[in-house]
């Protein structure tokens, strides 16, 4: 078995020497990202056949924004100093915060939404009903891990010298910090507000958790989508305005940060870098205070489960969830790495490429959805309309962090693996990857845990299937407190196993 | 309120330095370092990486906290002192400019966190910029000018403070072999006009020879030998620094009863027992008297000739400004000899760098 495997590599390293082929693979992952991801996005336009524009949806879009600003500054707020004090003190309380700044990137949202619903709520200290206090509190826990770990890295790359010399100068640490530390780490706290801006503008399935009356952009969308007579101009309509929205912060953020340096593959990339070694218990003290301060609220909703883990209900959904967030997943990373290598290797057209990938990452899931299913209607059933839903949104996301990762390698070790005398692949799979594997692992995780989470663009794309985010927000709604909460078990033990699995596999190197 | 002790602007910057020594956890980066730097002293410490220099350098700035002695300038006890209190001008190794402020920012920086008006501040840095030849580039950022650019704007920059001591690590390490020559010696003019005190870090023993006042040798953590220029090359106080500053040939001598033998001629000299003997490959003569040779290698190296050859089965290096490819013998000067006790550590591990 093994010498078969061994001979198909070998003749699939020879072919690689001829560059057709090469030219092929890479046509193809291009001709695939245009149709199945970038396509979807825009297509929306083209379905507004009936115009509708009310004070409805006017409402939604000012309390989307107001949300999202408030939620962005907040986090800035909060997220600079916690930055700063990560950046630089490397005491065990800051081991302790750092896993803790990590967590909302862990738990699925939904999961989350649950249990700041019954925190704050009527089941735990009752201070706030759903409604807009909950929502604010929901995105700030959701968001705040960009801006800290943007920030952070920025102050990081300061180059250390730069604040010994000012203090040469005379210059008193308050001074410093503004005249030396503060513009060069904006850019990098400016990057983290706006992905957490379009992080908060586009959550969906939590936010129905906890909305009650109140009606963002993304809640109100899949309500006029699921409404009985189906509203579904209404629904593209403000769809088409929520993509073109998006895509004007998306240039507005790209000529606030100066073209280059606004990627967003960056900031994944060492997101993942950081779950990879995620680990909430340093020591015996600080696994103590983890599990006082982190657990409850984040995981109150543990108190309320019914154990009833094996429902049809739920052993359904969770079967839904894992079957397509495994087939998003492996198709994303088959199309995407080629994609991902060619934009490396900054061949013609790539610049447009990774664009365009950096665009999609700030575009809602809902619109992808609806996208989606106006395309695809009546032609593929619903299952497969989800799983190409799920790849529009994985995809992009895969691509840009391992060119970020690939781009940043440097080149002569391919070069030099080649005057060694091997060919493209061989040099690829014995050279490039294994430096690659970790954030690529990293990556596959995060990209496969998204998708269980993933719930916007599931009540948009498909109105019948269930997967387990919907499902908690369904028993959520219905009162069913008890089974929303082992849903919401079940979501987090996936996603507790999936990072185990693969820290496991990153120990074993 | 303690009122922040400033040393403002000391005209006398005469700098005592007693027994500081610094440890990194376990690590000796200085030991019982003891130096006198007089006012207007152009000084250079010289050593190979990890000598203690750079560390002496960041302790006299407030940069590094020694872990035990003294340092005082111009009479006041400075060594608690943080580094924004202390008014020297700074010049690192990587230059650290600002890269999102201009030249003339960069220049006005050490005057404006004093307080110093706007105005005032960059008359001033305005006129450091042309001392140091870059009053053209008055609006560029950092990453817009060369290396040797960048290097006069840290210089300058550090200059613009009013700074009567200047702090310089390794200055000229990122240059080309000619800017630095170049530079090196357009510091230690400068700093002459300015009527500066300036102490300059080096591993470079020819920028040492070329621009100091006074030579500072370390090695492991230990000042070695502190002399003038010509002191420390004609006088050496260990095989160490004759070989590490200029050339050297080593050989063995016994004397008994006050005489020796030395490449096959009498020596006398009033010492008894094993002695190292070193002699500067430009105080061997090559021609037809002496000890007979074997010419191994001839490089011709600009002014003068290199030459290796074999004395006995042994390898020695010889310098002339002559063509001495017919020579068959080799003398020596006997007056230019030096002597010395065979080091605790052995001839070869003490010719090392580290350790």
């Amino acid at each position: 078995m093994a010498s078969l495997v061994d001979s198909t590599l070998r003749r699939l390293d020879a072919l690689s020497k001829n560059p057709k082929y090469a030219k092929l693979l890479s046509g193809i992952s291009i001709a695939f990202f245009l149709f199945f991801v970038i396509f979807p996005l825009f297509f929306i336009f083209t379905r507004i056949t009936n115009f509708k524009y009310g004070i409805e949806m006017q409402n939604a879009i000012l309390t989307s924004f107001f949300i999202g600003a408030l939620v962005t500054v907040i986090d800035l707020l909060v997220g600079i100093p916690l930055a700063w004090f990560l950046a630089h003190r490397k005491t065990p309380l800051s081991g302790i915060i750092d896993s803790l700044v990590d967590l909302p990137l862990v738990v699925p949202s939904s999961a989350l939404g649950l249990s700041i619903a019954l925190f704050w709520g009527a089941g735990g200290i009752s201070l706030f009903a759903p409604g807009i206090e909950l929502i604010i509190l929901l995105h700030v826990a959701i968001t705040f891990p960009y801006v800290v770990r943007t920030t952070q890295a920025a102050i990081q790359e300061v180059e250390p010298d730069l604040s010994r010399a000012s203090s040469s100068l005379g210059a008193s640490p308050l001074l410093a910090f503004r005249t030396i530390w503060l513009p060069l780490f904006r850019a990098g706290a400016i990057s983290g507000a706006i992905l957490a801006l379009t992080r908060s503008l586009g959550e969906t399935g939590a936010t129905m958790i906890v909305a009650g009356a109140i009606r963002t952009v993304p809640v109100l969308t899949v309500q006029y989508r699921n409404a009985v007579p189906s509203d579904m101009d209404s629904a593209v309509s403000l769809a088409s305005i929520f993509v073109f929205l998006s895509a004007l912060l998306f240039i507005a953020a790209r000529s606030m940060l100066g073209g280059g340096k606004f990627s967003l593959g960056k900031i994944y990339s060492d997101a993942e870098k950081r779950l990879s070694k995620f680990s909430p218990a340093a020591n015996y003290t600080s696994l103590a205070f983890f599990l006082i301060f982190v657990i409850l609220p984040s995981f109150y909703f543990l108190k309320f489960t019914d154990f009833n883990f094996l429902s049809k209900a739920t052993a359904n959904a969770l079967f839904t969830s894992l079957v397509i967030a495994s087939i998003a997943t492996v198709v994303s990373i088959v199309f995407g790495l080629p994609l991902a290598i060619y934009i490396a290797s900054k061949k013609r057209g790539s610049g447009t490429l990774k664009l365009l990938a950096n665009m999609a990452l700030l575009m809602p899931t809902v619109t992808i959805g609806l996208s989606v299913f106006l395309y695809w209607q009546g032609k593929i059933d619903e299952m497969l309309m989800l799983v190409l839903t799920h790849i529009a949104i994985i995809c992009p996301y895969f691509v840009s962090t391992v060119s970020e990762v690939l781009e940043e390698m440097s080149t002569s070790l391919y070069e030099v693996a080649r005057s060694l005398g091997a060919t493209p692949l061989y040099a690829f799979r014995t050279v490039i990857f294994p430096i690659l594997r970790p954030t690529f692992m990293a990556g596959v995780v995060v990209a496969f845990m998204r998708s269980i989470a993933e719930t916007g663009g599931n009540l948009a794309a498909s109105k019948n299937i269930i997967t387990i985010p919907i499902l908690i927000v369904a028993l959520s709604k219905e009162g069913k407190t008890g089974e929303a909460a082992s849903a919401a078990v079940l979501i987090l033990a996936a996603a507790i196993i999936v990072v185990f699995l693969i820290r496991k596999k990153q120990v074993k190197q | 309120m303690l009122q922040k002790q400033r040393t403002e602007g000391v005209s006398m910057p005469d700098i005592k330095i007693h027994e500081v020594s610094k440890y990194f956890g376990k690590v000796r980066a200085l030991k019982n370092a003891s130096l006198h730097v007089k006012d207007g002293e152009y000084v250079v410490l010289l050593g190979p990486s990890g000598c203690g220099k750079t560390t002496l350098l960041k302790a006299i700035a407030g940069i590094i906290e020694p872990s035990a002695g003294k340092i005082v300038v111009g009479g006041s006890d400075i060594t608690r002192l943080p580094p924004e209190d202390r008014h020297i001008g700074f010049v690192f190794q990587n230059y650290a400019l600002f890269p999102h402020m201009s030249v003339l920012d960069n220049a006005s920086y050490g005057m404006l966190s004093r307080g110093e008006l706007p105005d005032r501040a960059r008359g001033v840095a305005t006129k450091m910029l042309e001392i140091v030849h870059l009053e053209n580039r008055l609006d560029a950022l950092p990453r817009e000018l060369s290396g040797g650019m960048q290097q006069r704007l840290a210089v300058g920059r550090a200059l613009a403070t009013g700074s009567k001591l200047l702090l310089l690590d390794e200055p000229t390490n990122a240059l080309d072999a000619y800017l630095r020559v170049e530079l090196r010696n357009e510091l230690r003019k400068m700093a002459k006009r300015l009527g500066l005190t300036a102490i300059h870090v080096t591993h470079d023993q020819e920028e040492a020879m070329a621009i100091a006042d006074k030579i500072v040798v370390m090695k492991n953590a230990t000042i070695l030998q502190v002399g003038t220029p010509s002191e420390v090359y004609d006088k050496p106080a260990s095989p160490f620094i004759a070989n590490f500053i200029g050339e050297a040939n080593f050989f063995y001598v016994v004397f008994e009863k006050g005489k020796g033998k030395l490449l096959g001629k009498a020596i006398r000299r009033k010492l008894e027992g094993e002695y190292i003997a070193v002699i500067r490959p430009e105080n061997l003569t090559l021609g037809t008297k002496g000890s007979p040779v074997k010419l191994i290698s001839k490089v011709k190296l600009g002014p003068y000739y290199r030459y290796e050859v074999l004395c006995d089965e042994r390898p020695i290096k010889v310098r002339s400004h002559r063509d001495c490819s017919k020579a068959t013998h080799v003398q020596f000067s006997p007056d230019k000899v030096l002597f010395f006790k065979e080091p605790p550590e052995g001839l070869e591990k003490s010719l090392q760098a580290t350790g």
